[in-house]
């Protein structure tokens, strides 16, 4: 195949969009997310910003450069685990007690960086609870403290 | 016949048994439902987590109980059963197959082997030692890309 390089990667050093497309993509902690549905680029400079991750429910998820962590012949594997999984999360009193589940996650703009969570808990109630008042984030949410300091807080 | 005071902080069987058990990533594992003694020293050994209806019970050594809460039982890991059903990929993200048996190190939580079965069509039992494997989190992911490993298996049956 003939090439036409000046200033840029060699076409060896290039990914194709093809190879791209329809790869499984991993978050940080091996969850799979789906497969990647588009590629985005920069529409000055053509630049590669990131790609849409759609899986079974069809639902689509932008995912910019920032956060892949590698790509390889058979995945791509981010360095984030979006805010979005946690979404339906059990979340647990430091002493045990299921309080309800996370209803929403409140990001800093559309960064992963996320500043609270609305909690869903009683029948109709819900509470914000910062980041920071959480000692564990993984297969449920538990909470530095009881939840009494947190129940008379009205959702944000 | 004891003094009150020197029960100050202390916590009876009732306080685990029934309660839920929940391990170090958060996972709710089931309930407590029995509490193992020594007979003479009357030392705690053992709690056994009924994990529901027509499931398989464990059993958890003290060491790896953290603290008895007002409303559950914290363990400071997580079991190895856990790994069952996970799938398993190699280090470029390629399914091997799903994790289907987990031999453990004597009685300890730590993995010997895993025992995984391909995707269709081939339904042919693979075994993965443990130190082929990278790290464990919501899949099981190996250190080495599958052409190595299936060249490791045949090596070995050959």
């Amino acid at each position: 195949m003939e090439s036409f390089v000046e200033k840029a990667t060699p076409y060896n050093l290039t990914l194709g969009s093809n190879e791209l497309l329809g790869k499984r993509v991993f978050s940080k902690s091996g969850i799979i997310m789906g497969v990647v549905r588009s590629i985005r680029l920069d529409k000055n400079n053509f630049d590669f910003e990131g790609f849409v991750v759609g899986n079974l429910l069809n639902t689509k998820t932008y995912i910019c450069r920032t956060y892949v962590h590698s790509i390889t012949t058979e995945a791509i594997f981010l360095n984030i685990d979006p805010a979005s999984l946690l979404l339906g999360k059990a979340v647990v009193s430091s002493d045990g007690k299921k309080i309800g589940n996370v209803k929403e996650t409140i990001r800093v703009k559309e960064t992963n960086k996320i500043e609270y969570f609305v909690v869903k808990w009683g029948f109709f109630k819900t509470v914000a609870i910062n980041f920071e008042d959480f000692s564990q984030i993984g297969d449920s949410l538990i909470l530095k403290k009881d939840f009494d300091s947190f129940k008379n807080g009205a959702a944000k | 016949m004891v003094q009150p005071s020197k029960l100050d902080g202390s916590i009876t069987t009732e306080d685990a048994l029934g309660k839920d058990v929940i391990d170090a990533n958060g996972t709710f594992l089931g309930v407590c439902d029995k509490i193992y003694m020594n007979p003479k020293s009357l030392q705690v050994l053992a709690i056994s987590i009924d994990k529901g209806f027509m499931k398989k019970g464990l059993v958890i050594g003290l060491a790896y109980v953290r603290e008895v809460a007002n409303h559950a039982v914290f363990l400071n890991v997580e079991p190895a059963f856990k790994i069952k059903g996970m799938g398993v990929f190699d280090s470029d993200g390629a399914l091997l197959g799903k994790v289907k048996q987990i031999a453990l190190s004597n009685d300890l939580n730590k993995i010997h082997e895993l025992i995984i079965s391909q995707p269709l069509p081939k339904f042919k039992e693979l075994t993965i030692q443990a130190e082929l494997i990278d790290r464990i989190e919501a899949n099981v992911f190996l250190k080495i890309k599958k052409q190595e490993f299936l060249s490791k298996i045949e090596k070995k049956s050959a």
